[in-house]
C-alpha cells in the first residue's frame, strides 16, 4: 500500500491527540497546538489528494488487524480527499478570522478547551468523511453534537445558554432518529458496513420484503439528519444558535457542522441505499418540496428579521435548501451540484459571519441594521469581504453562487415538466429575495454614515482569513470546471 | 380568520425570541447579586417581562392561547402517529433469537468462533469492542471526554472570581449536610469495597463480564460517595483539577497512540509486537487490559468531574 494511504489515520489520530493535549495546556500553547494540528491536517489532505489523483479509484483502509465487516474500516477516493482539505481549511480560517475576539469573549482560563472542542470536532468531521461503517458514523455524529453545543456556550452570556439548550434538544432528537434508523437497518440486514448493507438491501428489495420497513428506515435517517442540518421546517433552532456565539463558533457551526451531516446523508443515499431504493421510496419528492419551501421561507425570514446576525443565519436556511435541492434531483449532476454548493456555502458563510462581526465591531456592537450604515467605509477590508460573500450567495457572475444556480437549473431541465417549472420558478424567486436582503445590507454598509466611531484593530490573522476565503469564492467561479470534474470523478468512486 | 392569523403570528414570534438579550443579562445579573433568594427575584423579573408583553399584545392574547392549545393537540397527534408507525415497523421485524435472523451471519460467527484465538480475551464482548471494532470505542471514549469538556466550559468558575467561588461554596452547604455521622460511617465501610470492586471489574474486563466503562462508573460512584461524606477538604488531598487533567490526558493519549500503532501495523500488514498471550491469564489479550484501564480512568474521572462541577463549579 502507498504511503499516502496512511494519511487519513494519522490526521484523525493527530486531532484526537492534540485535542487531549490542549486540555492540559495554557491558552497560548493550546492555540499554537490547535493551529499546528489544523495546518498539518490541511497539508495531509493535499498529500492524500495528490496521491489519489495519480492512482485513481478509491482505497479501503483497515482500522486494525481484521478486515471489515469484522473490524472497522475507512474508505476514501478523490471526493473524500477534497473535502478533507476543505473542512480543516475552513475551520482554520474561521478560528484565525475570529481570533481577535477570543480574549474578549472566551475567558482565558477556558480558551484552551475551545481548541480541544474544535480539534475533536475536526476529528469527527474527518471520520465522518472517511468512514465506511454506519455505526462509526453515529459515534462521531455524537461528538459533533456535543462539540457544537460546546462551541456555542464557550461565550458565557445568558442568551447563549438558551440557544445552546434549544439546539441540543433538537439535535439529540435528530441523533435519536438516526440511531433508530441504523438499528432497524441492522435488524433487517445484519450488517453495519455500508457495502454489505447495500448488498443485503438489494436482495430484500428484489424479493419485495420489508417494503414499509425500508421506507420507515429511509425516512428516519433522512429526517434525523435533516433536523441536524437545519432543512426547512426543522430550522427553528438556527437563528439563535448561529448568531449568539463567538464569530468563530458561528462560522464553524454554520459552515462545517451542518455540512458534516449532509455528507453523511449523501453517503447513506449513495453507498447504503443506492439510487434505485431511494427513488423507489419517493423520499426525493419530499426533500425537494421541503428544499424549495426552505429556499423561499428562509429568504423571507431573512428579510423580515430586524437583527443583522439573524439575517445571516436565516440565509443559511435558504442555502441549505439549495444543497438539498441538488440531492433531491437524484441524478449524479444533482449530487455534484449539491457538493459544489456545499463547498461554496461553507466558504461564503464563514466569510459572511466573520466580516459581519467585524462590521458590527466598528459600529458600536449593535445588533440592529441602522448603526451599520457606513460600516464598510470604517472597515474597508471587512466591507469588501462581506460584499463578496453576499454577491456569492445572491449568485452574481464571477462568484461561485452563479455556477450553483446554473448547475441546478440545467439539472432540473432533465426532469419532468412540472418539476422543471417549479425548480426554475423557485430559483428565480429565491434569487430575487436574496438580492432584496443582501443588496440592501451591502448598500447600507457602503452608504455614507458616521465616520468617527471606535477604532478597532483586527490584526493580520483576520486579513489572511478574509483573503483566503474570498479567493476560495472567486476560485469556485474561475476554476469551476476543474473543481466540478474532480467532484464528478470522486462521485464515481463514492457509491 | 384574520384574528386567527394574527394569533398564529404572535405565537410564532414569541417562540422565536422569548426574551431580549438585555433582559436576560439583567436576569443573570439579578440572580448573581441576589444569592439565596435569587429564585424569588427571577420569578418577579419574569413576571415583569410577561406583564409588559401582555400589555403589548393584549389584543391577540386569547387567539394566541387558542393557537397554543391547537399546537399542543397537533404535537400530541404527531407523536402518536410516529409511535404507531414505529410500532408497526418493529412488529414486522425478524423475531429476536430466531436462527434464520439476518443478524446470525458470518460476522457474529467469527466473533464467537475465532474471537478467543484472534483477540485473546475470554470475554468475547471485550474482543469485539476493544479489538475488532476498537476505532468505534476510541470515538466513544472521546465522546465522554467531549462531554466533560463541555461541562467544564459551562460550569467551571474562574479562580480569580473569588466572590462567585465563595458563593458557590456557601450554596453547596445548603443541600449537603456537613459531617453527617450516618453517611460517614456508611462511607467508611462502603467506599473501600466499592473502589476495590471497581478495580476488580476493570482488571477482570478481559476475563469475564465487566470492563473499563462499567468499572470506571463504579469507581466514580465510590469517589462521589467519599466526597459527599467527608467534603472537599478530604478529597482535594488526592484529587484536584490538576489530577483530573493529568489522568484523563494520559489515558486518552495512551489509548490514541497505542491504537494508532495497532491500526497502522494492521493496515500495512506489518508485524506487531503485541501478542494475545495465554487466554484466561491476567496478563493476556494484548492491548485489551491496558485499554480497559485507560477507559476506566477516563470514565471514573468524568463521573467525578460532572458531580463536582455541578456542585461547586470546580474540583
Amino acid at each position: 500500500m502507498s504511503w499516502w494511504a496512511n494519511i487519513p489515520l494519522f490526521s484523525i489520530i493527530l486531532c484526537l491527540l492534540s485535542a487531549a493535549l490542549c486540555s492540559v495546556l495554557k491558552a497560548k500553547a493550546a492555540r499554537v497546538t490547535g493551529y499546528t494540528a489544523l495546518v498539518l491536517c490541511v497539508s495531509g489532505g493535499v498529500g492524500l489528494l495528490s496521491g489519489l489523483l495519480a492512482a485513481g479509484g478509491s482505497v479501503t483502509f483497515m482500522m486494525g488487524h481484521f478486515p471489515a465487516p469484522w473490524g472497522n474500516e475507512i474508505r476514501f477516493g478523490r471526493l473524500e480527499a477534497l473535502l478533507a482539505i476543505i473542512f480543516p481549511l475552513i475551520m482554520l480560517m474561521s478560528l484565525s478570522g475570529g481570533a481577535h475576539r477570543m480574549a474578549e469573549q472566551v475567558t482565558s482560563f477556558r480558551e484552551n478547551l475551545y481548541y480541544t472542542v474544535c480539534l475533536l470536532l475536526n476529528a469527527a468531521l474527518l471520520s465522518q468523511i472517511y468512514t465506511n461503517d454506519l455505526f462509526t458514523g453515529y459515534v462521531f455524529l455524537e461528538i459533533m453534537t456535543l462539540a457544537s453545543c460546546g462551541l456555542i456556550i464557550a461565550r458565557s452570556k445568558g442568551k447563549t445558554l438558551v440557544s445552546a439548550m434549544r439546539y441540543m434538544i433538537l439535535n439529540l432528537i435528530g441523533s435519536g432518529l438516526f440511531l433508530l434508523g441504523v438499528i432497524l437497518l441492522y435488524d433487517v440486514t445484519g450488517h453495519l458496513l455500508m457495502e454489505n448493507i447495500r448488498q443485503a438491501l438489494e436482495k430484500l428489495y428484489a424479493a419485495g420484503e420489508y417494503r414499509t420497513g425500508l421506507t420507515v428506515i429511509i425516512a428516519l435517517i433522512t429526517v434525523g439528519l435533516c433536523i441536524k442540518s437545519a432543512l426547512f421546517p426543522f430550522h427553528t433552532w438556527v437563528p439563535d444558535a448561529y448568531s449568539n456565539g463567538t464569530p468563530s463558533s458561528n462560522a464553524i457551526l454554520s459552515s462545517l457542522v451542518s455540512k458534516g451531516y449532509i455528507i453523511l446523508l449523501i453517503k447513506c443515499y449513495y453507498r447504503v441505499f443506492g439510487p434505485e431504493l431511494i427513488s423507489g421510496s419517493g423520499i426525493n419528492s419530499l426533500i425537494m418540496l421541503l428544499a424549495l419551501a426552505g429556499m423561499i421561507i428562509g429568504s423571507v425570514d431573512a428579510i423580515r428579521t430586524k437583527q443583522f446576525g439573524r439575517m445571516i443565519a436565516y440565509s443559511s436556511v435558504a442555502q441549505i435548501g439549495y444543497i438539498y435541492l441538488g440531492i433531491a434531483l437524484g441524478t449524479e449532476g444533482g449530487y455534484a451540484a449539491a457538493i459544489f454548493h456545499l463547498i461554496l456555502h461553507s466558504a461564503s458563510k464563514s466569510l459572511l459571519f466573520l466580516s459581519g462581526d467585524a462590521l458590527r465591531a466598528v459600529s458600536g456592537e449593535s445588533r440592529e441594521f441602522r448603526p451599520l450604515s457606513g460600516a464598510g467605509r470604517r472597515a474597508k477590508g471587512a466591507g469588501a469581504a462581506f460584499t463578496l460573500g453576499a454577491f456569492s450567495l445572491v449568485g452574481l457572475p464571477f462568484t461561485g453562487g452563479f455556477v450553483t444556480k446554473l448547475l441546478l437549473g440545467r439539472e432540473a431541465l432533465n426532469h419532468s415538466v412540472p418539476v422543471t417549472v417549479a425548480v426554475l420558478a423557485v430559483l428565480v424567486v429565491s434569487t430575487l429575495l436574496n438580492i432584496l436582503y443582501f443588496l440592501r445590507t451591502v448598500i447600507l454598509i457602503w452608504s455614507p454614515g458616521e465616520t468617527i466611531k471606535k477604532k478597532v484593530r483586527f490584526g493580520p490573522a483576520f486579513g489572511v482569513s478574509m483573503i483566503i476565503l474570498g479567493t476560495g469564492i472567486l476560485a469556485c467561479f474561475f476554476l469551476a470546471s476543474p473543481l466540478l470534474d474532480l467532484i464528478r470523478a470522486g462521485l464515481t468512486n463514492f457509491g | 380568520m384574520n384574528n386567527c392569523f394574527r394569533g398564529l403570528r404572535a405565537f410564532f414570534s414569541e417562540s422565536e425570541s422569548p426574551l431580549d438579550a438585555d433582559q436576560i443579562r439583567s436576569l443573570a445579573g439579578s440572580v448573581q447579586e441576589a444569592g439565596p433568594s435569587s429564585a424569588e427575584m427571577l420569578t418577579m423579573h419574569e413576571d415583569n417581562i410577561r406583564g409588559s408583553e401582555r400589555n403589548l399584545d393584549n389584543r391577540f392574547e386569547s387567539s394566541k392561547k387558542r393557537m397554543t392549545a391547537v399546537y399542543r393537540i397537533l404535537s400530541v397527534l404527531a407523536a402518536a402517529a410516529i409511535i404507531l408507525v414505529l410500532l408497526y415497523t418493529t412488529a414486522g421485524l425478524p423475531s429476536f433469537g430466531d436462527a434464520e435472523n439476518p443478524t446470525q451471519n458470518e460476522v457474529q460467527q467469527r466473533y464467537l468462533e475465532k474471537g478467543l484465538e484472534e483477540g485473546g480475551a475470554t470475554n468475547l464482548v471485550a474482543n469485539m469492542i476493544l479489538d475488532y471494532r476498537a476505532f468505534d470505542t476510541l470515538g466513544e471514549s472521546n465522546v465522554l471526554f467531549m462531554a466533560v469538556c463541555t461541562v467544564i466550559l459551562l460550569l467551571r468558575v474562574s479562580r480569580e472570581d473569588t466572590d462567585r467561588r465563595l458563593r458557590e461554596e456557601n450554596d453547596d452547604r445548603h443541600f449537603e449536610p456537613k459531617d453527617d455521622l450516618i453517611l460517614q460511617m456508611g462511607a467508611r465501610v462502603l467506599v473501600p469495597v466499592i473502589l476495590l470492586f471497581g478495580i476488580y471489574v476493570i482488571l477482570n474486563g478481559h476475563l469475564g463480564p465487566g470492563g473499563g466503562f462499567s468499572g470506571g462508573a463504579i469507581m466514580g460512584a465510590g469517589l462521589i460517595l467519599y466526597l459527599s461524606a467527608f467534603g472537599f477538604a478530604r478529597t482535594e488531598r488526592f484529587f484536584t483539577f490538576r489530577t483530573f487533567k493529568t489522568v484523563s490526558f494520559t489515558a486518552l493519549a495512551f489509548y490514541a497512540l497505542s491504537k494508532a500503532y495497532s491500526f497502522f501495523t494492521g493496515a500495512n500488514h506489518l508485524p506487531s509486537v503485541i501478542t494475545t498471550g495465554t487466554p484466561g491469564a491476567i496478563l493476556s489479550a494484548g492491548l485489551i487490559l491496558p485499554l480497559n484501564i485507560a477507559v476506566g480512568l477516563v470514565v471514573c474521572c468524568t463521573m467525578y468531574a460532572f458531580y463536582t462541577l455541578f456542585r461547586k463549579g470546580d474540583m
